[in-house]
């Protein structure tokens, strides 16, 4: 649906030039829920505004549906934007208007009579649960209604794509899910092919199929994220991966020789990782059978991100030092990533 | 009617006069404002959209209007009331009456209502802009649905003050034979120094004013939500 090829973006401002984004391809699927995750300064907001153009990039192509937006001339391409709608962290509504003209906005420019815009607007307002604020003004609106607004004004053309730029990065954790609740349906339920830029990577386990790590510029990493969550390679998705879990603390608590990780002699402290499928085995319970140790679990945390299990667990093992490496030596068998934190 | 005749004795002598000079000054509010409302409208959204970085970026073009209206800014009314008698009598035959204050008047204004649309146009947030290319707009429609249309309470705010300096400007018109309240004053007041001519043209300008602020705030008040 989208593709990226070799995008390069400069600022040249009055602070020295910023290379926003440099050489980024990306191939986004029809139908998919796409992630841009990266820290503020990565130019993942650079990189989506050139899907649309808003941004020209310095070099590259952006090819969205079969065409190609950068040979566009400026009015083919206005014409263009009407298939790809976009959200904004700050909603960007005209303050000036009801929320029934705001969505009836991008309406008015497809040549559309009364009647048609009335059943069309009704039919998102539905969609987006606000039927009741249809003759409200945005600034009576709450944060999460406005983004629902911005989201009905963004579709309201039929878009194929839909780009969310930090769309709820203002928004507080409860109206966040339903947001991406909100953003899931639309995309399931209208086949829209969603593009989502965040810094925060509880949004992209939550909806994301697959997502494309940014850093100065440039796509670390990318893939299904599920892949990303249990095996991240660089060091920025490690880090956004243990933003969200809270087993990475046990690392300060090793640090800070805390009571709860302390080791006896003889004793490992490990950290297991593993996906769905291998929490379905005993595999705890069989290395204490059949090579004779104990397990304790100090702490342990499950994540569900894209309808997979995966698991973190911190234990300390304890038991004859030969039989503690051929445990660790079997789970690693088994599809388990184990990681000795402490000896 | 006792209490005025006793307050305003020589106002109420030439009541003919004092409500002429009202309606001169009406007039020229009315006239001069009408024509600078839109020359300076048009010249706020050129100096908008043409700086560096708007939607129709033209530096040269912007850097020659932004100096023009700056020269025009620094003339003190007064000076430009007679600099301008030449071109006044080539346009409206006459640079005297009400007449012949229309065009200084209108050069007293544009500059100052271009500098204050200016300035409500920057005061929008330029996430709508955004939104709206997003949606597929050209810079026109940007210009009029958005621009223009979402800006209307800072555009009564900066007409309100227009209007209010322009009514201060067509009593310095008065001086040099515009007509209006400050000719009145002038004339009778000043020269004569029948005072309360002077307070009656006072008292009606304060009214006009208060009447133009009232007005304004309502139209602010009814536009904003």
């Amino acid at each position: 649906m989208i593709r990226l090829e070799n995008i390069n973006k400069t600022f040249h401002g009055s602070g020295g030039t910023v290379e926003a984004v440099r050489d980024v391809s990306l191939h986004i699927e029809a139908g998919e829920i796409f992630g841009i995750i990266g820290l503020s300064g990565a130019g993942k907001s650079t990189l989506a505004r050139c899907i649309n153009l808003l941004e020209r990039p310095d070099s590259g192509r952006v090819v969205v549906d079969g065409t190609e937006l950068t040979a566009l001339p400026e009015k083919a391409l206005r014409r263009q934007r009407l298939s790809l709608g976009m959200i904004f962290q700050h909603f960007n509504l005209m303050p000036s208007r009801t929320v029934y003209e705001n969505i009836a906005y991008p309406l008015k420019k497809q040549k559309q009579t009364a009647g048609q815009i009335e059943r069309r607007v009704t039919e998102l307002l539905e969609l987006v649960d606000l039927r009741d604020k249809r003759d409200a003004y945005p600034n009576q609106l709450s944060g999460g209604q406005k983004q629902r607004v911005a989201i009905a004004r963004a579709i309201a053309g039929q878009p194929k794509v839909l780009l969310c730029d930090e769309a709820t990065s203002a928004l507080d954790p409860a109206t966040t899910l339903s947001i991406l609740d909100l953003l899931k349906r639309i995309n399931r339920s209208l086949g829209i092919t969603i593009v989502v830029i965040t810094h925060e990577m509880a949004v992209v386990k939550e909806i994301c199929d697959r997502v494309a790590v940014m850093e100065k510029g440039r796509v670390v990493e990318s893939g299904r994220v599920v892949d990303l969550f249990s095996i991240p390679a660089s060091p920025v998705t490690r880090s956004f991966v243990e933003s969200t879990a809270n087993t990475c603390r046990v690392f300060d608590l090793v640090r800070e020789s805390a009571p709860i990780v302390a080791i006896e002699p003889g004793q490992v402290l490990v950290r297991l990782k593993y996906l769905g499928h291998s929490a379905d085995e005993a595999l705890i319970s069989r290395v204490s059978r059949q090579y004779n140790i104990d397990c304790n679990i100090l702490f342990g945390n499950i994540d569900i991100v894209s309808d997979t299990a995966i698991g973190t667990l911190v234990l300390v093992l304890s038991g004859e030092k030969n039989n503690i490496e051929a445990a660790i030596g079997y789970l690693s068998r088994n599809n388990v990533v184990i990681e000795v934190i402490d000896r | 009617m006792n209490i005025l005749t006793t307050l305003f004795p020589n106002t109420m002598d030439k009541l003919p006069q004092f409500t002429e000079s009202i309606l001169q000054t009406l007039q020229m509010v009315a006239l001069a404002g009408a024509v600078s409302f839109g020359i300076g409208l048009v010249f706020g959204v050129v100096l908008t959209v043409t700086r560096r970085g708007g939607l129709l970026a033209h530096p040269l073009f912007y850097s020659v209007l932004d100096k023009l209206i700056n020269i025009f800014r620094s003339i003190p009314f007064v000076i430009l009331l007679t600099a301008l008698l030449p071109l006044t009598r080539a346009v409206v035959g006459t640079a005297i009456g009400t007449r012949g204050a229309i065009i200084p008047l209108i050069f007293g204004t544009v500059p100052f209502f271009s500098r204050q649309v200016e300035a409500a146009l920057a005061e929008l947030d330029p996430g709508l802009i955004e939104a709206a290319q997003s949606m597929g707009d050209g810079p026109w429609e940007i210009i009029f649905k958005v621009c223009l249309r979402e800006s209307i309470p800072a555009l009564a705010r900066a007409t309100t003050i227009t209007t209010i300096s322009l009514i201060g400007l067509t009593a310095m018109a008065g001086a040099i034979g515009g007509g209006g309240l400050g000719n009145f004053a002038i004339m009778w007041g000043h020269q004569r120094q029948q005072t309360d001519c002077t307070y009656a043209a006072m008292i009606v300008i304060l009214a006009l004013v208060f009447a133009v602020q009232a007005i304004g705030n309502w139209i602010i008040r009814k536009t904003t939500h």
